[in-house]
């Protein structure tokens, strides 16, 4: 794919909202029963949103490199399975996040298991309560910050285990009225991930050939 | 000679024989004489690979290696429970190294030190794959620009990877990606799975083998101190755990009891035939001393022969009995010609078959003298040893007592009546040609698989245990262990190199981990010496390129500075990088590669179930092959048949000489047709056959041959088969018998082998008589 088709690409899948009108600094700290009041129908809806299918970019930021790594892909987040990303740019690869740990499959089908450890909090365990919008599971695990700027919104997940800090970073989910636009592990500036949601079907009804392709 | 003399002579060398027995045996440290272990069945001096590699195992780290699950369950104090446990086996002398799985500390001293010698040991493998890419491709761009500008490439498409993110702080070190690919090849080589919450994993290493006394007791009270000390945070605290020192202890417990076991067994079956058979059964007694006698004899000649002797010897030799009173049965069963017959007169009419028997016997025992094992070479001469110490007690202790002759029941001298005779003719030779048919068909349907494992008692409930260990600390089933050996390090990642090219044709689609690839091959050492004057700039080549795809200018200075020092000092030795990897190495992860002098070798896991076994040029066997041994124990299998074939045919000739060809032949014809007979019905079973079944086979022929060398010499006499015949034949196959119930597979194989082919004998006596049209029972007569 040459510059310029990609580059048209990444425009027809930008998100909905713009950067520049969410949020730039995290908001308070949530305290449950004296200050979450406004946030729960937000979380709410958005764990009612059941099975979900988005179109990604995600931006890699290595302190080494002046320009991000551009990875282009699917989003399929199951209630029951867990989270799948499909990546088809720069290549053909799979990374299945479920409470079993972490799958990584490649364009030759060549698949890696990375076990979890149910006694130490890992990015798996961490991550699919922030997906799934579980407010009570992830209280137990970050201190949340949250933040409106209009409509838009900004909640800050900030791991309290200092192991998962070092291995996530903070976790910055932005969003518009009920529709999440974009995630952010950030462990620096120069150091982060951007994931922006771009088309998204929600209660999505996978197929068995889907749920065997893309899920444990 | 005047009998009261002869009976005091006879009296002061039984006294003689039993002091000097009992003196000998009296001091000897049964302890150190005795051994359990299983490798010392095999020669000291055995030479093959598997075989070093097995002693090599047994004495060193791989077999010292301990693995525990401790289930503290879901309770607060499970930390607490684990790292006491923890800290007592570290203060027990029984241990010399204590890893929990989940500590990093292994790992990332490890990985240290592959991240400080990644030039050294990584960049040559590297460097000569990119080279024979650049060959391959042959590009316009000159080699050092081309290598810079692919290296970027490969640098920015990793990027885009999911491992790239944790990685990340380690790439301005390595922009070759020498370490992301090795984690990538070695992902699963040692990987313990993830606990249930609540169990902790540990690893460690005792200090002495565990074969030995002191690597077992001392580790068993260790590990249970140790858990006392976690029960003291988590009283319900578990504890599963496997080691080599648990199977040895249990295997020689479970020896130890087969032995009191089959003997009490085997003494209570020879005394229920004698009580059936004889009539005044305390006068049985005096078959005792005969038996004492042989086994006396058979353990002091031993003992005098060998400086270490293994258990298994006493074991199968215990029914040495069932062959020793054969000579009792037939001196003191054996009624007087005439009256007033003395014992001296006795004795010379018995004298010929009793020779003729014994040492025929011993001659072919004698023989497994020169067999290869030590097991083999024992065996034959506690048999030899015993059988003449039986004889030699049996002509003594009847020539001291009073009454040297026991009267058997009717029934064991009964004799198919004249008149009866004919219509017993047509099913005796139906039995007969039975018999034949399953004697000449049978052996073709049997298959042979020798396994060093059938010489020990199977311990189902701590190898199931194992398993389950063995698992949770990574070993999967349906991947197969294989053991690259060479002289020196060097030697063996050569030998390494070529077997993972074989395995790669051998096992499409499958892979290939070994940590023995993290050295560099001679030719990748050598591909690296000529291409480096090339490369001295490269670091500056490669920043340029990587300039040109968007990475930050002067990132990658600690490579820019590692390749520089790297260039500066002088390439070490693969040996050098081979025993200092191994330095490095602590838990699990050490026991794949050994870089002793005597025992080099790197372990491989290939992720497909057992298959082919390598060529032997490959240096290379699988585990299963080590496990089994089945190679090395079919060659001493193919041993032991040529001396046993060398052994019957001594026998045969022996018969032949004594007895002349026509005589000689009918001797001859029941061993052999017993033996055939018996392979024949085993063969039908479907049993499976192994070198022990082999020796069963030699023992039970040279018992057949007593009782048809017995039978021929009454024939000539004018006289029916002996009582003592049956009685022998009985006896044996109830001691024989008692065999076939052990748990031990070859002791079992004995026992099954031995009681067929006795039976079969007595059968054949007893049969061929009827079967003749020429024989009439009016013919023979009884001795009076």
């Amino acid at each position: 794919m040459n510059t310029l088709r990609f580059l048209a690409l990444l425009a027809l899948l930008a998100p909905a909202a713009r950067a520049d009108e969410w949020p730039t600094e995290p908001g308070p700290a949530l305290v449950d029963g004296q200050n979450d009041a406004d946030w729960r129908p937000l979380f709410a809806a958005l764990a009612a949103q059941g099975n979900v299918f988005s179109a990604i970019t995600e931006h890699r930021w290595f302190p080494f490199k002046k320009t991000p790594v551009v990875l282009l892909g699917e989003m399929r987040l199951d209630a029951t399975r867990g989270l799948s990303l499909r990546y088809t740019h720069p290549e053909e690869r799979l990374m299945a996040i479920d409470t079993r740990g972490i799958l990584l499959r490649d364009a030759h089908g060549r698949t890696r298991e990375l076990a979890s450890d149910p006694q130490t909090p890992t990015a798996n365990t961490a991550l699919l309560p922030i997906l799934r919008f579980d407010l009570a599971a992830l209280t137990a695990t970050f201190d949340i910050h949250a933040a409106r700027a209009g409509e838009s919104w900004r909640l800050d997940f900030v791991p309290r285990d200092p192991a998962l800090t070092r291995q996530l970073g903070r976790l910055i989910v932005r969003g518009s009225a009920q529709t999440v636009a974009q995630l952010e592990f950030r462990r620096s500036a120069m150091q982060r991930v951007e994931v922006f949601i771009g088309e998204t079907r929600r209660g999505v009804a996978f197929t068995d050939d889907e749920l065997a392709r893309f899920f444990r | 000679m005047e009998p009261r003399r002869q009976k005091w002579i006879a009296r002061a060398l039984l006294a003689l024989g039993l002091a000097l027995s009992l003196a000998w045996l009296g001091r000897l440290d049964f302890s150190e004489k005795i051994s359990t272990n299983v490798l010392d069945l095999i020669p000291e001096q055995e030479r093959s690979p598997e075989m070093s590699l097995v002693r090599a195992f047994a004495g060193e780290c791989q077999a010292r290696a301990v693995f525990f699950s401790l289930e503290t369950g879901d309770t607060p104090r499970r930390s607490a429970a684990a790292r006491a446990f923890i800290e007592r086996l570290r203060q027990s002398p029984a241990f010399t190294e204590v890893v929990a799985m989940d500590d990093p500390t292994a790992r990332n001293e490890l990985g240290r030190h592959l991240f400080e010698r990644r030039l050294d040991l990584l960049l040559p493998a590297w460097l000569a794959r990119q080279h024979t890419t650049y060959e391959t491709l042959s590009p316009a761009e000159p080699w050092p620009a081309w290598l810079a500008e692919r290296t970027a490439e490969s640098l920015e498409t990793f990027l885009a990877r999911p491992e790239a993110l944790a990685l990340q702080e380690l790439l301005p070190a390595d922009p070759l990606l020498l370490l992301p690919e090795l984690a990538d090849r070695m992902r699963g080589l040692a990987d313990p799975t993830t606990p249930r919450p609540g169990t902790t994993l540990i690893w460690a290493l005792a200090r002495e083998a565990p074969l030995t006394e002191a690597g077992q007791q001392p580790v068993f009270a260790a590990v249970e101190a140790a858990l006392g000390s976690a029960r003291e945070h988590a009283p319900g605290t578990t504890l599963r755990w496997t080691a080599i020192s648990r199977f040895a202890a249990e295997s020689r417990a479970r020896i130890e009891r087969e032995m009191t076991l089959l003997n009490t067994l085997s003494l209570l079956a020879v005394l229920a035939v004698a009580a059936l058979c004889v009539r005044r059964v305390l006068k049985a007694l005096h078959l005792a001393p005969v038996l004492l006698g042989a086994l006396a004899g058979a353990w002091v000649i031993t003992t005098l022969c060998f400086d270490r002797v293994h258990v298994l010897v006493f074991v199968i030799g215990s029914l040495l009995g069932g062959v020793a009173i054969d000579y009792g049965f037939y001196l003191y069963l054996q009624p007087a010609l005439h009256p007033g017959e003395s014992y001296a007169e006795k004795v010379r009419r018995l004298l010929r078959p009793l020779l003729a028997s014994a040492l025929t016997t011993v001659l072919g025992f004698s023989l497994l003298f020169f067999s290869e094992l030590p097991l083999i070479r024992q065996l034959g001469v506690f048999v030899s040893a015993g059988l003449l110490a039986a004889l030699a007690t049996a002509l003594l202790w009847f020539a001291q007592i009073d009454s040297p002759y026991m009267e058997t029941r009717a029934f064991a001298r009964h004799r198919i009546s004249p008149a009866n005779a004919p219509r017993w003719r047509h099913p005796a030779r139906l039995a007969l040609v039975l018999t034949a048919l399953i004697a000449l068909a049978g052996p073709f349907l049997l298959s042979w698989h020798d396994d060093i494992r059938d010489l020990e008692i199977p311990a189902p409930a701590l190898h199931a245990e194992a398993r389950e260990l063995r698992a949770l600390f990574g070993e999967t089933t349906g991947r197969t262990l294989y053991i690259t050996r060479g002289a020196t390090p060097s030697a063996a990642r050569d030998a390494l190199e070529q077997f993972i090219e074989w395995h790669r044709d051998a096992f499409p689609g499958t892979d290939c981990l070994s940590l023995g690839t993290v050295l560099p091959t001679t030719e990748a050492r050598q591909t690296t010496a000529a291409l480096m004057p090339d490369l001295v700039g490269f670091p500056e080549a490669l920043e340029a390129a990587l300039g040109r795809r968007g990475f930050e200018p002067g990132s990658f200075a600690p490579f820019a500075a590692a390749w520089q020092a790297w260039l500066a000092r002088p390439s070490p030795a693969c040996d050098t990088l081979a025993r200092d990897l191994a330095g490095a190495l602590r838990g699990p992860t050490a026991l794949l590669l050994s870089t002793r002098p005597d025992a080099c070798w790197f372990a491989t896991v290939a992720t497909h179930p057992p298959g082919i076994e390598p060529p032997e040029a490959l240096a290379t066997v699988s585990i299963q092959q080590l496990e089994s041994l089945n190679r090395l124990f079919s060659r001493y299998r193919f041993s032991a048949l040529r001396l046993s074939a060398i052994g019957l045919g001594l026998v045969g000739l022996s018969v032949f000489v004594i007895y002349g060809l026509r005589r000689g032949w009918c001797i001859f014809a029941i061993p052999a047709g017993s033996c055939l007979f018996a392979f024949g019905m085993l063969g039908l079973a479907g049993q499976t056959l192994n070198l022990f079944h082999l020796l069963a086979a030699f023992l039970g022929v040279c018992l057949s041959h007593n009782y048809a060398i017995f039978t021929a010499e009454n024939r000539a006499r004018g006289e029916e088969p002996p009582p003592s015949i049956r009685l022998s034949a009985l006896t044996t196959a109830a001691s024989f018998g008692a065999l076939a119930i052990s748990q031990i597979p070859v002791v079992a194989a004995l026992g099954t082998t031995v009681a067929l082919i006795v039976l079969a004998a007595l059968l054949f006596v007893e049969l061929a008589p009827l079967a003749s049209r020429a024989y009439t029972p009016a013919q023979e007569k009884r001795p009076s």
